[in-house]
C-alpha cells in the first residue's frame, strides 16, 4: 500500500497547509475606526509583536507531522484533537489579540482620523484557518471511520471543537468581534427573524408535502397525468423567485380586496364546474377522436386548478399567519409547550409503534398511543384556533375580506405561496420515483394475498418509497431555507432582512448575522430529518 | 375442487389469452399448468383469485363461482406464491408470513404460533429466522419463506407461479422434494404454473398442457409421456420422454424380490448348492447377520476355487447395487455405466432386497402405461 492513504493522511496534510498558508499570508483581523469606514488589516505575525499568537501558526503545522504517523488509530485521534483545537483556537486567540488591538486603537490610525466606536472585523485568515481546521478534522474522522469507531466516539470527535466554540461564544469571549456587537444590538430582532424564517420553511414544507405527495401519487397512478404533473412542477422550478413574486403580486392584491363571502361563493361554483367537467370528460374519453383526448385532460386539469389553487392560497397563507401568531404572540412557555407536544407525538409514535410490534398482545399500549395522539392533536388545534382568532382579530363574516386572512400582494402571502411552489419539484418527483420504484412483483404478491388498495399503499408502497420521499423532503427543506432569505425583498421579513441590509450597506457582519443562523437552521433541519428518516425506515431496507 | 367452465379471457385489442378453457382440478392434487410462453397458463391461474378478470365463462371453487365473494376475501382464502417471491423487504420473516392471518384478524398468539409452525414445516429454525429481514436470507431460504407465507392462513387452495424459479438448479431440486413432502402432510389443492417439463413431471399429479390459450392435453404425467395426444405435446415433452417415464417409476415396483444369494460364511459346497437352487449364473454374497450386500460370485469362478471368499468379487454395495427407492431411470443409468445386465437392489442400509434386470427396464420403456402402477407419481418418500 505504498503511497496509499493507509500510510499517510493526505486530506489532513491539505488542511494543515491551507490553514498555515492562511495564517502566514492573509490578514487575520481588520480594525475600523467606525462600523462603515475602511480599516487596517493585521496579520497573525503583526499582532503587537506578541509571539503567543505564533502558536496558532505552529498548531496549523502540527498535522503535517501527525499525518505521517502510520498507526492509524493513534493518528486518527491526534488529527481529530488537533483539528478541533485549531477550530477552537482560530476563534478564540484572535479575539484575545483583538482586545489589545482595540486598546491601542488611537496609535494605529493616521493623525486626524475620527475614531468613534472602533470595530474589530474577522478577516480572511480566520475563515481560511477554520476551513483548514475543519479539513484536518475531516481527515481524522475518515481515519476513525476506517478504524470502525463507534457512533458515540465519532459524534464526540466531530463535535467537541464546535461545542467548545459555542461555549466561549455563550461565555462572551467572542463579543469583541463586530458581528457579535451587531448581535448584541439586534439580538431581539434576530430571534424574531429566525422564528419567521423557521415558520416560513415549516409551513411551506408542510403545505408542499400535502400537495406534493398528492400530486406525486396522482402522477404515479395515472399515466395520462404523469407528464402533465411532472412538467408543471418542473416549470415552476425554472421561474426565478423574483419573477414568481412579481407574478403573484397583482392577483394576490386583487384577491385581497374581495370579501370572504364572495370568494367563498366563487370557490364553490368553480369547484362544482371543475369536478363536473373532470368526470364528464373522463367518461366520454373513449368516444372522442384520439387527437383531442390530451386536450380534454389538460382542460379539466386547469379547471380543477382554479378552485384548488384558491383554497390552497388562502389556506396556506392563513395557516402561516396562524402558526406565526402562535409563535410570535405567545410567550416562551407556550412555544416550549408546542415543542413538547411535537416531541411527545414523535416519541409516542416511535416508541409505541416498536413495542406494538414486539409485544403483540398489549392492548393498553395501543390505548396510550391514541390517547397521547388525541391530546396532542387537541392541544395543537386549540393553539392554532387561538392563533387564527388573533389573525382575524374579531372581524364579522360580512366585513371579513381576504386581506384579513393575510392574503395581500406583498409580504408573507406571495412569499409563502412561492416557497410552497418551489418545494413541489423535489417532493413530487421523489414521491413519483419512490412509488414507481416499488417492485411490481411485491405489489402483485400483496394483491394476491388479499390486501385492499389502501392496505397496499400504506403497508407496502409507502414504507418502501419512504426513504426516497424523505430524501425529497430533506432536499426541499434545505433549499427552502435558502429561498426564504430572498422573500425579504417583498417585505416578508425573515433572515433575509439582515442579509439585504448588509448587502446594501456593504457590511459583512450584517450579512453574516443573517447567513450564519440560516446555515445553522439548514444543518439542524437536515440532521433532524435524517434522524427521523433513520427511525422511521425499516432496517430491512436501510442502506448498509 | 376447482373447475374452469368455458373460461375466456379476451383483451380489448381482441387478443384471446385464454380460449374456452375447461379444466377440473381435484381436491388435494397438484395440477401443473404448462406450455410455451404466451400460452395462457399464468393468465388462467390468475383468474382463479381474480387478479385477472374473466371475460366469459366461470370458475367454480367447491361448486361456488369465484366472483360471489368480495375479491379481497376470496384472495385471503387462496395461498399465493410467485417466482419473484414477493417478500416484503421492510418486514421481518415473521411479519411476512403473518400477512394473511393479520388481514383475517387472527389474534396475536395464534399468529405467532402459526408462524413458528410454518417455519418448522419449511425447514427453517424459527428462533434464528423469525426476526430476520428477507435480504438477510439466501435465495433458497427466501423461497421457503414464500411457501410458508402462502400457507399462512392454511388456505385449502394454493396458486404457485414458478415458485422455485429464482434459485439455482440444485437448490430447486431440494425445494421441490421438500415441497412434495410438505404437500403429503397438508394435502392442498394446488395450481402450479411452470415452463419446465421436468418440474411438471416431478411435481404434478396431473399436467395440463396449454397452447395459445387452449388446453391441449390434461392427464397424469405418465399418460402424457406414454401417449402424447399430438405432435405438439410430443415435441413439448421432448424426445427423451421414454427416459422421463422411467424417471416416474420406482425400482421397488419393478424388481424381483427373491434374489439369488448366500451368506459370507457359506462353504463352497453350500454356495454351489445355491447356484443349483436358483439356477443362476451368479449369486450375491451377503453378511450373515444383517444381510448387507458384500459382493457376488460367478459360477465359473467358484469351480476353480476351493473357498467361497477366494472366488468372490468383493465390493461395497454402493458401487454395485441400486437402491429400491431410486427411479428406473437412475437404475438404467447405473446399469449402463457398470455394464450389468442384472443388478442387485438394496434398501437404504445396504440390505439385499431384490434384483432388477435390464430386460425389465426395456419392457417398461416400450410398455403400455396402463399396466404400470407408478408409485405416487414419482413422489419420493
Amino acid at each position: 500500500m505504498i503511497g496509499g492513504s493507509a500510510i499517510s493522511n493526505r486530506i489532513s496534510i491539505l488542511g494543515s497547509l491551507i490553514a498555515a498558508f492562511g495564517f502566514f499570508f492573509l490578514p487575520l483581523l481588520e480594525i475600523k475606526p467606525n462600523r462603515l469606514a475602511s480599516g487596517i488589516t493585521v496579520n497573525l505575525f503583526e499582532i503587537q509583536g506578541d509571539l503567543r499568537y505564533i502558536a496558532l501558526f505552529i498548531l496549523a503545522l502540527v498535522p503535517l507531522i501527525i499525518a505521517f504517523q502510520s498507526d492509524r488509530a493513534r493518528r486518527a485521534w491526534a488529527l481529530v484533537i488537533t483539528g478541533n483545537l485549531l477550530i477552537f483556537l482560530t476563534l478564540l486567540l484572535p479575539a484575545n489579540a483583538a482586545i489589545d488591538l482595540l486598546d491601542g486603537a488611537e496609535t494605529l490610525f493616521e493623525e486626524g482620523t475620527q475614531i468613534s466606536n472602533p470595530r474589530i472585523f474577522t478577516s480572511s485568515a480566520i475563515a481560511v484557518g477554520l476551513l483548514g481546521g475543519y479539513i484536518v478534522l475531516f481527515g481524522g474522522l475518515r481515519d476513525l471511520v476506517a478504524e470502525k469507531a463507534g457512533t458515540l466516539q465519532r459524534l464526540l470527535a466531530s463535535s467537541f471543537g464546535i461545542a467548545l466554540s459555542v461555549f466561549i461564544l455563550v461565555n462572551g469571549e467572542l463579543d469583541i468581534y463586530s458581528v457579535m456587537v451587531e448581535f448584541e444590538s439586534r439580538g431581539a430582532t434576530l430571534g424574531q427573524r429566525f422564528v419567521e424564517h423557521f415558520v416560513f420553511v415549516l409551513v411551506a414544507l408542510a403545505a408542499g408535502l400535502v400537495i406534493g405527495i398528492a400530486l406525486g401519487l396522482w402522477a404515479a397512478r395515472d399515466e395520462r397525468m404523469e407528464d402533465i404533473i411532472l412538467y408543471a412542477v418542473g416549470i415552476i422550478q425554472t421561474v426565478p423567485s423574483l419573477a414568481l413574486f412579481g407574478v403573484l403580486l397583482v392577483p394576490l392584491a386583487r384577491l385581497g380586496d374581495r370579501s370572504f363571502t364572495d370568494v367563498f361563493q366563487f370557490f364553490i361554483i368553480s369547484l362544482l364546474i371543475a369536478v363536473a367537467a373532470f368526470f364528464i370528460l373522463g367518461r366520454i374519453q373513449t368516444f372522442l377522436p384520439s387527437a383531442i383526448r390530451p386536450w380534454t385532460i389538460i382542460t379539466s386539469f386547469i379547471l380543477l386548478t382554479i378552485p384548488v389553487g384558491l383554497l390552497l392560497i388562502m389556506g396556506i397563507t392563513f395557516g402561516f399567519e396562524a402558526v406565526m401568531s402562535v409563535f410570535v404572540d405567545s410567550d416562551l412557555s407556550q412555544i416550549l409547550l408546542l415543542v413538547g407536544i411535537a416531541y411527545a407525538i414523535v416519541v409516542a409514535m416511535l416508541a409505541l409503534d416498536r413495542s406494538l410490534d414486539r409485544a403483540h398482545a398489549i392492548g393498553w399500549l395501543r390505548v396510550m398511543r391514541y390517547t397521547i395522539l388525541a391530546v396532542a392533536t387537541f392541544t395543537l388545534t386549540i393553539l392554532l384556533i387561538n392563533g387564527a382568532g388573533q389573525v382575524i382579530d374579531g372581524e364579522t363574516l360580512e366585513d371579513l375580506t381576504i386581506r384579513d386572512l393575510g392574503v395581500s400582494g406583498i409580504g408573507t402571502a406571495p412569499a409563502i405561496i412561492a416557497l410552497t411552489l418551489y418545494s413541489l419539484l423535489p417532493l413530487v418527483r421523489n414521491t413519483y420515483t419512490g412509488l414507481r420504484n416499488v417492485d411490481p412483483a411485491i405489489i402483485d404478491s400483496g394483491r394476491g394475498m388479499g390486501m385492499t388498495p389502501r392496505q397496499i399503499f400504506f403497508q407496502i408502497e409507502l414504507p418502501l418509497a419512504f426513504p426516497i420521499i424523505m430524501a425529497g423532503i430533506r432536499n426541499a427543506g434545505i433549499s427552502l431555507v435558502g429561498i426564504a432569505a430572498v422573500a425579504s425583498i417583498i417585505g416578508a421579513g425573515a433572515l433575509g432582512d439582515f442579509i439585504l441590509l448588509g448587502v446594501n450597506t456593504t457590511s459583512v457582519d450584517l450579512i453574516l448575522l443573517g447567513a450564519i443562523p440560516a446555515v445553522v437552521l439548514a444543518i439542524v433541519l437536515d440532521a433532524l430529518m435524517q434522524l427521523l428518516e433513520g427511525l422511521l425506515t425499516s432496517p430491512g431496507i436501510q442502506r448498509q | 375442487m376447482i373447475e374452469f367452465k368455458n373460461v375466456v379471457k379476451q383483451y380489448p385489442n381482441g387478443f384471446r389469452a385464454v380460449d374456452s378453457l375447461n379444466l377440473q382440478v381435484h381436491e388435494g392434487e397438484i395440477c401443473v399448468l404448462i406450455g410455451p410462453s404466451g400460452c395462457g397458463k399464468t393468465t388462467s391461474m390468475r383468474m382463479i383469485n381474480r387478479l385477472i378478470s374473466i371475460t366469459s365463462g366461470e370458475i367454480l371453487i367447491d361448486g361456488q363461482p369465484n366472483n360471489e365473494l368480495p375479491v379481497e376475501e376470496l384472495r385471503r382464502q387462496i395461498g399465493y406464491a410467485i417466482q419473484q417471491i414477493g417478500l416484503l423487504p421492510h418486514m421481518t420473516v415473521s411479519d411476512n408470513i403473518a400477512i394473511v392471518p393479520k388481514l383475517l384478524r387472527w389474534d396475536t398468539d395464534r399468529i405467532q404460533k402459526r408462524v413458528d409452525e410454518l417455519l418448522d414445516l419449511v425447514g427453517l429454525d424459527p428462533d434464528i429466522t423469525r426476526d430476520k429481514f428477507p435480504r438477510q436470507l439466501s435465495g433458497g431460504q427466501q423461497q421457503r419463506v414464500g411457501v410458508a407465507r402462502a400457507l399462512g392462513a392454511d388456505p385449502p387452495i394454493m396458486l404457485m407461479d414458478e415458485p422455485f424459479g429464482a434459485v439455482d438448479p440444485i437448490t430447486r431440486e431440494v425445494l421441490q422434494a421438500e415441497f412434495l413432502q410438505i404437500q403429503e402432510r397438508v394435502g392442498k389443492t394446488i395450481i402450479f404454473v411452470t415452463h419446465d417439463i421436468d418440474e411438471a413431471i416431478k411435481m404434478g399429479d396431473r399436467i395440463a398442457i396449454m397452447r395459445e390459450g387452449r388446453l391441449v392435453q390434461y392427464d397424469t404425467p405418465d399418460t402424457i409421456l406414454a401417449h402424447p395426444i399430438n405432435r405438439f405435446v410430443r415435441d413439448f415433452v421432448g424426445t427423451d420422454r421414454t427416459l422421463k417415464r422411467l424417471g416416474l417409476v420406482k425400482i421397488r415396483n419393478l424388481m424381483t424380490t427373491e434374489p439369488p444369494y448366500c451368506t459370507m460364511d457359506s462353504t463352497s459346497e453350500e454356495a454351489s448348492q445355491c447356484f443349483v437352487d436358483y439356477s443362476a449364473s451368479s449369486i450375491f454374497i451377503v453378511d450373515k447377520d444383517d444381510h448387507t450386500l458384500k459382493g457376488w460370485v460367478d459360477k465359473e469362478e467358484l469351480k476353480g476355487n476351493t473357498s467361497l471368499l477366494d472366488a468372490m468379487y468383493e465390493a461395497h454395495w454402493v458401487d454395485i447395487a441400486v437402491r429400491e427407492d431410486a427411479t428406473a431411470r437412475e437404475a438404467l443409468s447405473a446399469m449402463v455405466a457398470r455394464g450389468f445386465r442384472i443388478t442387485p437392489v438394496v434398501d437404504r442400509h445396504g440390505k439385499l432386497v431384490g434384483t432388477l434386470t435390464l430386460k425389465a427396464l426395456q419392457d417398461l420403456a416400450s410398455y403400455d402405461p396402463d399396466a404400470i402402477i407408478p408409485e405416487n407419481n414419482g413422489v419420493s418418500g
